[in-house]
């Protein structure tokens, strides 16, 4: 009974922070100032720490940044606390304050990185390059005519005799400040961990594994980055501001390099996806270091240095997951998320009666003189083609012929160099992917683009999730994925599927977004003969509800779908017809069987 | 005792893949391919989109490691070689697609290799005789030319070497007819002049069947059968390779 | 007069600085994707390097700034070898990662030997005087030493050997590979001539900045903001976000105070960043 309370308190994301307060509540008591006065720092570094779990961790964007986040909320308290604590008494509002201005900064900082679309090398370089300059540039503010209000920024020096934690006139002791800061550092796990548990965490876990579809689906990458990123300065901002009421000073070392070091080493030494391993890998480090410093006095940085090393090189998954694999390598009864096995059942693809719901619209799209030149060469030229009229619609041509660069030219991955492209009637030539997702296009990928990492089942939620202009009605989870059949490993991570039945979970996603129009670039490739026949069926019958447009290659699977077909060769249009019509045109098959002298 | 056969009839191979079985993630594999290349013959690879062509291509140059099976080019057996070291012992690589450096000029496209191999540069000399239509562009950047002109700086790229064997990737590839046929001539002379044996890994069955000597179809990570060029002209395989017969 | 001409004679000395101290870093992000976050430590090393010899009177100080290039080459070969060579093939961040490491244990050794706090060397003497101003003419040859180092290194990547094939295996890796180019060996010398650049642009800076084990990040951070608004033409790039981000941070710093300079570059090179986020030479054809 009681292990079962622990149980759903644990998945929930509850035992961590009902521990901390419950260790807030009754410690106090036992520890000595000095102690308390260590764990108070360490819960401090392990808000900061929980936030660079959250932005890298969780949603998969390497920060550097968090440590001037906790830096501008340790000055940013700092300042509101030393103007506003004489009259009013009480420094709450100086921490509020400090999440605000770190979040300000982040958000203004992220805006410029997320909306820049910059790649997560140069994000972990701006990010620091931000830290070391905000160093420069605090430690720069030594003269007098550096205050705001009655504050003076210091310099390198820093601020010292900043207010501690205060309610109604007075500051809380050091015990008190410890039960407050473990109180707050609960709160915030809470949070975070509500954030990661329930269909936020699923969105942020889409994000992380695979931003493609993500955009593909319809989401605003940019957006749900920006948000996430303020959120988790905002956090390092409380735990910059608790970390000056600590101590009752604040300098530019906040933003030094080592310390920005030190974040990640935490998170690393925890284990990136890990809440807990946030607060654990700061009280390892910490530890280690405190001992290290007892054995050859202030090496610290040296230490700091070893550690991330022998991290990087030897335990790339971090500390506390090694272990944990080990331990379970140990007593394998443990492993209590044993993923299901590869060998599953899929040799019967029933179709239900009511596949899903109809949408508003049969979708119709229209490439108007498009063309698209990479450097000298031009891979397509002036095409004009519509679908719509019919269910299906199929794309062939020998390799090279641009089919691709069409395809990705309907989807937004690419931007045309000419002509435009419309969309149930409405202009779409400059609009985002993930814009034309919103709209009713639906975007298969030749390589199966799912979220690896995540249970069929969660892939599917994701898609479901997705924003949409329509309010069309959505089929239940279990409708879509009975529909690829692949209900029975709803359970099963993405990754363990086969070839044939990753491709089958992507078109799940197209299923679950239920979009006007499906857009399928070779949905055969890497398929046996059996897949591919099942495939054939599957799209036949989402043509009864959804106009499909597919790109293919394999001509066999072309036959099958017996659909029209527009052949392109040689960056434009060569023949249109059905399948016999082009395989019995003398021109199509020298083409497509490379007879040279047909064109 | 298969030593002993191979070492009869091989005096005249250059090239032999025996039980090769490799691959990288889902989809493609080679799963026990065997094949023999004569030395100054062009051997042609045809087969559907999928079969594995390009990664037997790769496996041959080292660009993919084999799980297993052995690759015996001039008397050794080169599978754990690097690729560079393969092309020092004169294999040469002309891969899909090209891939020309796009930022550097023609004519620093081909003195990659030549410099790589610490030959002058005057190397490509010879070379570029025979590709005249390269010659008012070696100036330009690789990304500014058209289709053909970097199938053809491909090409030459890799004849610089004085290769003996050229692993030749789906050469026609999204090429102008036009330009299809000066290919193959480049091609021909180039094999006659620096007495090269080819392997061409093709889907346009007459630019194989009018280059090659043999013809050899894979399918499913193997050779599956050998055939006479001409037979590529005539109708029986084009039904299978448009997919007629299947599904 | 006089001032506005030391006003643009002070920005030519920054925009060198700026140069000098991103070169090294440019080219290790540009031909190798590997951001070297112990770059700022070679700095320090370059300049810790030269202030020691120059001291001990074993030599003058272009032999020394020379000697340091060369000392921190050799570091750079151990460091490739142990730590880059075995990461190929990870996630950049883990690289970036493992240097941060080596970046702290460079640090503390350099603590350690040095204490927190060096003499440091003079600067050639001599002086430019400009009416009321006076420019020291070690200052005006930043300058140009910066445009000479920047050419040279063209001249190298333009036409020698290792240039052309480090041009071609950041290009395409496979593809020289299969035409006989040791990729291997031709990272190793990308490697080691960032690290001599690192230590070449410390050295230069001993004379005029104060030496100190924290150095190397004082610099480092603008360092990289150069390099990301550079962008992928990793000479001319670096050149001219420096001279933009070098010379606004300088104008803006004359005029009112280095934060303000500084506040000034971060805001330049963020609007760039959203503008621009390939940076400046993003859609330019060129490697260099």
């Amino acid at each position: 009974m009681a292990t079962d309370i622990v149980r759903a308190m644990a998945q929930r994301g509850l035992l961590w922070p009902v521990l901390l307060v419950g260790l807030a509540l009754v410690l106090p008591s036992w520890i000595s100032n000095a102690g308390a006065l260590k764990w108070t720092l360490w819960l401090c570094y392990g808000i900061l720490a929980l936030s660079l779990t959250l932005v890298w961790g969780v949603a998969g964007i390497f920060s550097f940044g968090q440590n001037a986040f906790f830096g501008i909320g340790a000055y940013a308290y700092a300042v509101a606390a030393l103007n506003f604590y004489p009259s009013t008494g009480e420094t709450l509002s100086a921490l509020l304050i400090a999440a605000c201005a770190a979040a300000l900064f982040a958000a203004a900082l992220g805006y410029v990185m997320f909306y820049g679309r910059v790649g997560d090398v140069y994000l972990a370089i701006v990010t620091l390059s931000f830290t070391l300059i905000l160093y420069t540039v605090m430690s720069s503010t030594a003269g007098p005519e550096f205050r705001i209000g009655v504050a003076q920024l210091g310099g390198f020096n820093g601020m010292p005799s900043l207010p501690g934690i205060a309610m109604g006139g007075t500051e809380l002791n050091i015990k008190a400040l410890f039960a407050f800061v473990a109180c707050a550092g609960a709160a915030l796990y809470a949070l975070v961990g509500f954030l990661v548990s329930g269909k936020y965490g699923e969105v942020l876990a889409g994000l992380r594994e695979n931003e493609t579809r993500m955009e593909l689906l319809g989401y605003d990458v940019r957006l749900l980055k920006l948000l996430i990123f303020t959120l988790s300065a905002a956090l390092a901002g409380v735990g910059g501001a608790l970390f000056a009421a600590w101590g009752t000073f604040v300098n530019p070392a906040v933003f030094s390099l080592p310390q920005a070091a030190l974040v990640a080493i935490w998170v690393m030494v925890g284990g990136r996806g890990s809440l807990a391993g946030a607060f654990v890998g700061v009280g390892t480090v910490q530890w280690v270091c405190d001992k290290a410093d007892a054995i050859i006095a202030q090496q610290t940085p040296l230490v700091l240095g070893v550690i991330l090393l022998i991290v990087v090189m030897v335990f790339p998954g971090g500390i506390v997951p090694t272990l944990r694999r080990l331990f379970q390598r140990i007593s394998p009864k443990l492993m209590s998320r044993t993923v299901a096995g590869a060998a599953s059942a899929n040799d019967h693809l029933t179709m239900p009666a009511a596949l899903v719901s109809t949408p508003s619209v049969r979708g119709t799209l229209a490439a108007r003189d498009v063309g698209k030149r990479f450097g000298g060469v031009t891979v397509l030229d002036a095409l004009s083609i519509e679908w719509g009229s019919e269910p299906i619609h199929i794309i062939v041509g020998p390799n090279g012929a641009g089919k691709s660069t069409l395809f990705k030219l309907l989807t937004g991955q690419l931007a045309a160099t000419r002509g435009s492209i419309e969309f149930n009637n409405t202009a779409i030539t400059h609009l985002p992917s993930f814009e034309r997702a919103r709209r009713g296009l639906g975007i298969k990928l030749q390589v199966p683009s799912v979220f690896l990492g995540l249970t069929v089942e969660q892939n599917v939620r994701i898609a479901r999730m997705a924003p949409r202009h329509n309010r069309s009605a959505k089929a239940s989870v279990e409708t879509v994925l009975a529909a690829v059949a692949l209900l029975p490993q709803r359970q099963t991570i993405a990754a363990n599927l086969s070839h044939g039945e990753q491709q089958w979970l992507e078109i799940a996603l197209l299923i679950a977004q239920n979009p006007s129009m499906m857009l399928f670039d070779e949905p055969a490739a890497g398929m046996t003969q059996e897949e591919r026949r099942k495939t054939v069926e599957l799209l036949r019958r989402l043509s009864e509800q959804h106009t499909i447009v597919v790109v293919e290659h394999d001509m066999a699977f072309v036959r099958a779908l017996a659909a029209p077909i527009v052949m392109l060769y040689q960056g434009g249009i060569f023949k249109r017809g059905s399948f016999d019509e082009l395989s019995a045109d003398a021109d199509v098959r020298a083409i497509y069987l490379g007879r040279k002298r047909a064109a | 005792m298969r030593m002993f056969e191979r070492s009869t009839w091989g005096a005249n191979v250059l090239l032999e893949v025996t039980d090769l079985h490799a691959g990288y993630s889902a989809g493609v594999v080679l799963s026990g391919l065997n094949l023999a290349i004569e030395s100054q013959c062009i051997v042609a690879v045809v087969g559907r989109n999928g079969v594995g062509k390009t990664t037997f291509i790769k496996t041959l140059m080292g660009l993919i490691a084999p799980r297993r099976g052995s690759i015996v080019f001039d008397g050794r057996n080169v599978a754990g070689m690097s690729p560079a070291a393969r092309a020092r012992i004169g294999m040469a690589y002309v891969p899909q697609g090209r891939r020309i450096f796009p930022k550097l000029t023609a004519l620093e496209n081909l003195l990659v290799g030549v410099k790589a191999a610490n030959l002058p540069p005057r190397a490509i000399e010879p070379v570029l005789e025979q590709f005249p239509r390269l010659i008012p562009k070696l100036n330009n950047l690789g990304a500014s030319l058209s289709g053909g002109e970097q199938q053809l700086l491909a090409l030459a790229r890799a004849l610089v070497l004085q290769p003996r064997v050229l692993l030749l990737d789906e050469p026609s590839e999204g090429i102008q007819p036009s330009m299809l046929d000066e290919i193959q001539q480049v091609l021909l002379q180039a094999q006659q002049r620096q007495k090269l044996s080819v392997l061409l890994v093709e889907q346009n069955l007459e630019f194989a069947a009018e280059l090659a000597n043999t013809v050899h179809v894979m399918d499913s990570g193997r050779i599956s059968r050998q055939v006479e060029p001409a037979v590529l002209l005539g109708s029986t395989l084009i039904p299978e390779f448009l997919g007629v017969t299947e599904v | 007069m006089d001032t506005a001409v030391v006003v643009i004679l002070s920005a030519l000395t920054s925009i060198a600085i700026l140069l000098l101290t991103s070169l090294g870093l440019a080219v290790v992000f540009g031909l190798m994707r590997i951001v070297n976050m112990a770059h700022g430590e070679f700095l320090m090393i370059g300049a810790f390097a030269t202030t020691t010899l120059v001291r001990s009177g074993a030599m003058p100080l272009w032999m020394a700034v020379l000697s340091a290039a060369a000392f921190c080459a050799l570091i750079g070969v151990v460091v490739e070898v142990a730590f880059i060579r075995p990461l190929h093939g990870r996630r950049l961040i883990d690289t970036l990662l493992a240097t941060f490491g080596l970046s702290l244990v460079m640090y503390q050794i350099a603590v350690d030997i040095f204490g927190t706090a060096s003499p440091g060397i003079d600067a050639p003497p001599g002086w430019l005087q400009l009416g009321r101003y006076s420019v020291s003419y070690y200052s005006l040859a930043l300058p140009f030493i910066a445009v000479v180092v920047t050419l040279l290194l063209y001249l190298l990547f333009k036409s020698t050997r290792y240039g052309l094939l480090a041009r071609a295996a950041a290009q395409d890796a496979e593809m020289a590979s299969a035409l006989g180019v040791e990729v291997r060996r031709v990272n190793l010398y990308t490697f080691v001539l960032g690290c001599a650049l690192a230590g070449l642009g410390g050295a230069l800076l001993s004379p005029v900045v104060a030496v100190s084990p924290g150095v190397g990040q004082s610099y480092i951070g603008q360092a990289f903001m150069t390099v990301v608004t550079g962008g992928p033409a990793f000479l001319l790039g670096t050149l001219s976000a420096s001279a933009l981000l070098g010379g606004v941070a300088n104008v803006i710093s004359q005029f009112s105070t280095n934060m303000w300079g500084l506040t000034g570059l971060l805001l330049v090179a963020a609007v760039l960043v959203r503008v621009l986020p390939r940076g400046l030479s993003g859609n330019w054809s060129r490697q260099l």
